[in-house]
């Protein structure tokens, strides 16, 4: 009997605390069950069934994990902090009545044992039986094989076990410290202490707008998508800074501000809420920043990985424009003109024909490739002085051409002057009368003939900056008064021949044909060239390229969904948490309220249009946050070619449907239980 | 007419589950006339809160009436009841029941606001009240900031600034030290002095030696009544105390 003394206060204590400890144990169940889950995903054995980019998922199976690992760490500790707070008054009585502080440390730690035991027990056995779910779900995104053996991974299951044993050893490590600092009165108080009254910061007010202004210009000023990764994650950290300080102290700023306009502030409708909206901001501002935060994690998490899934294809289809690609480059033009180029799409038609495969829709494409800064009059194409620091808005790819390859609308080929270019520009505009380009001190200027376009793709490159291809008549000696040769980053000026075709066939006979032709057909095109002309040479295939492509996309967009469920059940809590607190804090004003002439209606639409801008202000927050942060994340997707504005607003769009609506629901279900205690507080008076 | 009539009061609470009655209030019967101080004693569980919640309008008496100026409480409509209560009667309580998001300023002038009065005027109607009472420089400060007698002054304020046709008082000292309940008992007097009605339900006898006439109320009955007539406060304490002792007896004999 005595030897169960203390687990079996413990568990009374969590039964007892039934509203408070069960959201926390779902949690804890949530989140050993998804780390659980990547963790399985992550192994060999599921890897096995994967057959796109099985390594790419698995690296970001890895990041996923480490995510959730510190997501648990930070958020558990948040959340049990406010469980014992709330249960200070508890301990606070045990004390009193003669337990001492080792006893009132075996109490928590039985109940860090107990949640613990609970959280594996449970978390396992949902982690395991999702993770046939989550198998299929990834398989089904990836392609590869199905089958419905019920597989669990002991290498997983232990890891789970020892890290989550870890979180919560340190967990209860800090309860037992922060239980023996206190001493019994400041335990029995600590809950209703008397409160200072909110001061709201100039200051900090200040700052937070500040900050916050100074985030926004950034992230809609930056215009080069390589240095929009690093000012992505230096706005994040200030837009995270400053909605911090925005809503603890900005808010209440605004409420006093309110308040020291008399005409306003002494008016019924306006005279309660205002006044508690500024205690109600200085208590629960972390805990509504911390809402926005997540939530904006969320709303920007979906609609980017969403729009890389549903982007994917088109991003692939870019990239390789044909099923199979064969690529020469060489360094010198000259070997573009000379009939090679001829020799070795014969080859590859012969080879073809062998085969049995008729190649549809072949291109075959002849440019020197360059590219430069547009500069004032000229464009600068040293790749060291052109490189991906500078402003992209002003970088160019030029693709040097030859004047037959130019599809006339007459089909009269073009007559061009050996001083005279045709150039079609793409994503930009050039109105020029001359072109020229400059390689160092070199310089080679051209006379424009402007052309209209018949052919209106409109593309940019890969990487989302405007190409110009401008014709030449002669492509040897455009590139002759240019070139510098060989240096240490490799040659400035490249000349490509592409020959592309579709085949028709499946992904696997493609990847197939792909891999033979750059075996079987190296040495012979590598001597149609003359060894020494070509720097490099490859056939690839879209099929071979998909795999890394949905290996990535998928992979990402399934931790997308994923994580988005642990940081929903995140935010879930946290509201479930203010709610309770603050309907306890209410229950005693709404009483005072009654006794001095208010009538019930009109403490509850007071308190009901309280807890709508406590619960819009940060969906609101988020919204802001992700207009604002829209033009940075398209410039990064454009780095991954989706350059699919529309695509990506739609994606943006839906992700913040779909969660304002969850969130709404969620609030629906929380204020339920707000009322509840606000009620039955004035009932029991 | 009297300003206060209860006549046969009755109040019985069922509980939740089960028929289970308990009779709160037997049979009250008391009349208070305006200008008057009646203090109401009792022991715990003698029905004073029961009574004082009913006078308030806070709660609703299973038979009998409450006439105020004639107007019977139990036809105030539902919806009126909050305006009545804001009107005609004035509030404190033993917990002082200030809003610890008010500064005391705004703890005052809450049930002015509510009425949809003017700030100009609500202040002009406070800074007399404020002086009366000693706290014009605390006016600013927040509940947490003041001590507990200078809380239950702004409570006072609140209740007279509405100059309401009685005041309610529940246990006023009962959260005071003696220093503190000596100053807010001569607040009464001084106030009652320039005809403010007071009903106060107290159960410590220094408390009651102060009012004009003692209820006692015992088993939901009033039991007995004292007149101070001409008497100082310290005879008329001595008298509450006998009557005390006399009650006390009493129930151990029946």
């Amino acid at each position: 009997m005595k030897k169960f003394f203390y687990p079996r206060l413990a568990w009374d204590g969590l039964r007892k605390n039934r509203q408070l400890s069960r959201p926390y144990l779902l949690t804890c169940i949530c989140m050993v069950a998804v780390f659980y889950i990547l963790s399985y995903l992550n192994s060999p054995m599921a890897l096995a069934l994967v057959v796109k980019g099985a390594s790419v998922v698995r690296d970001i199976m890895n990041l996923g994990r480490f995510v959730i690992l510190v997501f648990s760490l930070v958020f558990l500790y948040y959340t049990y902090s406010f469980l014992l707070r709330r249960r200070s008054h508890e301990f606070g009585l045990y004390n009193v009545l003669g337990m001492g502080k080792r006893n009132l440390v075996r109490i928590i730690a039985w109940e860090n044992v107990i949640t613990f035991a609970i959280s594996m027990t449970c978390g396992l056995f949902l982690g395991i039986l999702l993770s046939k779910l989550a198998e299929l779900g990834l398989v089904n995104l990836l392609g590869g094989t199905i089958d419905f053996v019920f597989r669990v991974h002991t290498t997983s299951i232990w890891q789970t076990f020892l890290l989550y044993a870890l979180i919560f050893g340190l967990l209860m490590l800090s309860a037992v410290i922060r239980t023996a600092r206190a001493n019994a009165v400041s335990l029995m108080k600590s809950e209703n202490a008397g409160e200072k009254p909110p001061k709201g910061n100039w200051l900090f007010a200040i700052l937070g707008v500040l900050i916050l202004g100074g985030a926004y210009y950034i992230a809609i000023s930056v215009s080069n998508p390589v240095t929009a990764i690093l000012m992505f994650f230096i706005a994040v950290v200030m837009v995270i800074l400053a909605t911090y300080l925005l809503m603890i102290t900005g808010s209440v700023k605004m409420c006093r501000i309110l308040q020291s306009n008399k005409g306003y502030y002494y008016k019924a409708k306006h005279f309660v809420s205002v006044s508690s909206m500024a205690f109600r901001m200085k208590r629960n501002g972390a805990g509504l920043a911390s809402i926005c935060i997540i939530a904006t994690m969320i709303l920007v998490m979906l609609s980017t990985t969403t729009c890389m899934w549903f982007g994917a294809e088109d991003s692939l289809k870019k990239n390789y424009p044909r099923e199979i690609n064969t690529v020469v480059t060489l360094r010198d033009p000259a070997k573009l003109t000379d009939g090679s180029p001829e020799q070795a799409a014969a080859i590859i038609q012969d080879y073809l024909q062998e085969k049995g495969i008729t190649p549809k829709d072949i291109q075959e494409q002849r440019f020197v490739s360059l590219s430069g800064v547009q500069k004032d009059g000229f464009i600068q194409c040293d790749y060291t002085t052109a490189s991906l620091g500078a402003d992209f808005s002003t970088l160019r790819e030029i693709y040097l051409v030859s004047p037959d390859s130019i599809e006339t609308s007459d089909n009269v080929p073009l007559n061009l002057a050996a001083d005279e270019v045709v150039l079609i520009a793409d994503g930009m505009d050039f109105s020029d009368d001359t072109l020229t380009l400059a390689m160092g001190d070199k310089k080679h200027s051209w006379k424009v003939r402007h052309y209209e376009r018949k052919d209106t793709g409109g593309t940019t490159s890969g990487m989302g900056f405007p190409i110009m291809t401008v014709a030449v008549s002669d492509l040897d000696a455009a590139v002759k008064d240019l070139d510098k040769g060989d240096d240490a980053d490799g040659r400035e000026i490249q000349s490509i021949w592409k020959y592309s075709f579709d085949t028709g066939l499946s992904d696997e006979e493609n990847t197939a044909l792909d891999n033979d032709m750059d075996e079987e057909l190296r040495e012979r095109i590598r001597d149609v060239f003359t060894n020494d002309a070509i720097m490099w040479h490859y056939t690839e295939s879209r099929a071979g390229g998909s795999a890394d492509f949905y290996g990535t996309y998928g992979s990402l967009f399934f931790i997308g969904i994923l994580l988005s469920i642990v940081f929903v059940c995140a935010a879930v809590l946290i509201i479930y948490y203010k709610q309770i607190s603050e309907g306890y804090e209410d229950a005693k004003r709404f009483d005072i309220m009654q006794k001095v002439g208010m009538t019930k209606k009109e403490i509850r639409s007071s308190i009901s249009s309280q807890l709508l801008t406590v619960f819009a202000l940060p969906l609101a927050f988020a919204g802001l946050h992700l207009i604002f942060a829209f033009p940075m994340i398209r410039k990064m997707l454009a780095l991954l070619s989706l350059t699919d504005v529309a695509l990506f607003m739609r994606t943006t769009l839906i992700s913040f449907v779909v969660f304002g609506l969850f969130y709404a629901i969620v609030y629906r279900l929380t204020s339920r239980v707000y009322y509840r205690i606000v009620s039955g507080g004035s009932q029991n008076d | 007419m009297s300003l206060l009539e209860v006549k046969g009061l009755k109040k019985v609470y069922k509980t939740r589950f089960g028929g289970q009655s308990v009779e709160a209030l037997k049979n009250v019967n008391f009349s208070v006339e305006e200008g008057e101080y009646v203090a109401i004693m009792g022991e715990s569980g003698s029905g004073k809160t029961t009574l004082l919640n009913i006078l308030a309008a806070l709660d609703q008496a299973t038979s009998g009436t409450v006439l105020l100026e004639g107007k019977d409480f139990s036809k105030i409509k539902e919806n009126e009841v909050a305006s009545f209560r804001r009107d005609n009667l004035g509030f404190v309580f033993q917990e002082f029941n200030l809003l610890d998001t008010f500064s005391l300023e705004d703890n005052i002038y809450l049930p002015l606001v509510l009425a949809g009065k003017d700030y100009q005027e609500m202040k002009a109607t406070l800074m007399p009240i404020a002086v009366s009472l000693g706290i014009e420089d605390l006016l600013k400060k927040y509940p947490y900031e003041v001590s507990g007698g200078q809380k239950q002054r702004a409570a006072v304020a609140r209740a007279l600034i509405t100059q309401p046709k009685i005041i309610l008082a529940d246990e006023p000292t009962g959260a005071l030290d003696s220093k503190s309940s000596d100053e807010l008992l001569s607040l009464f007097a001084d106030v009652n002095r320039m005809g403010q009605t007071i009903l106060m339900v107290t159960h410590s006898a220094r408390a009651a030696s102060r009012a004009g006439r003692v209820l006692f109320i015992r088993d939901g009955e009033v039991f007995h009544q004292l007149y101070r007539g001409e008497e100082s406060d310290d005879m008329f304490y001595q008298k509450i105390i006998d009557t005390l002792t006399l009650l006390a007896q009493g129930g151990e004999r029946a």
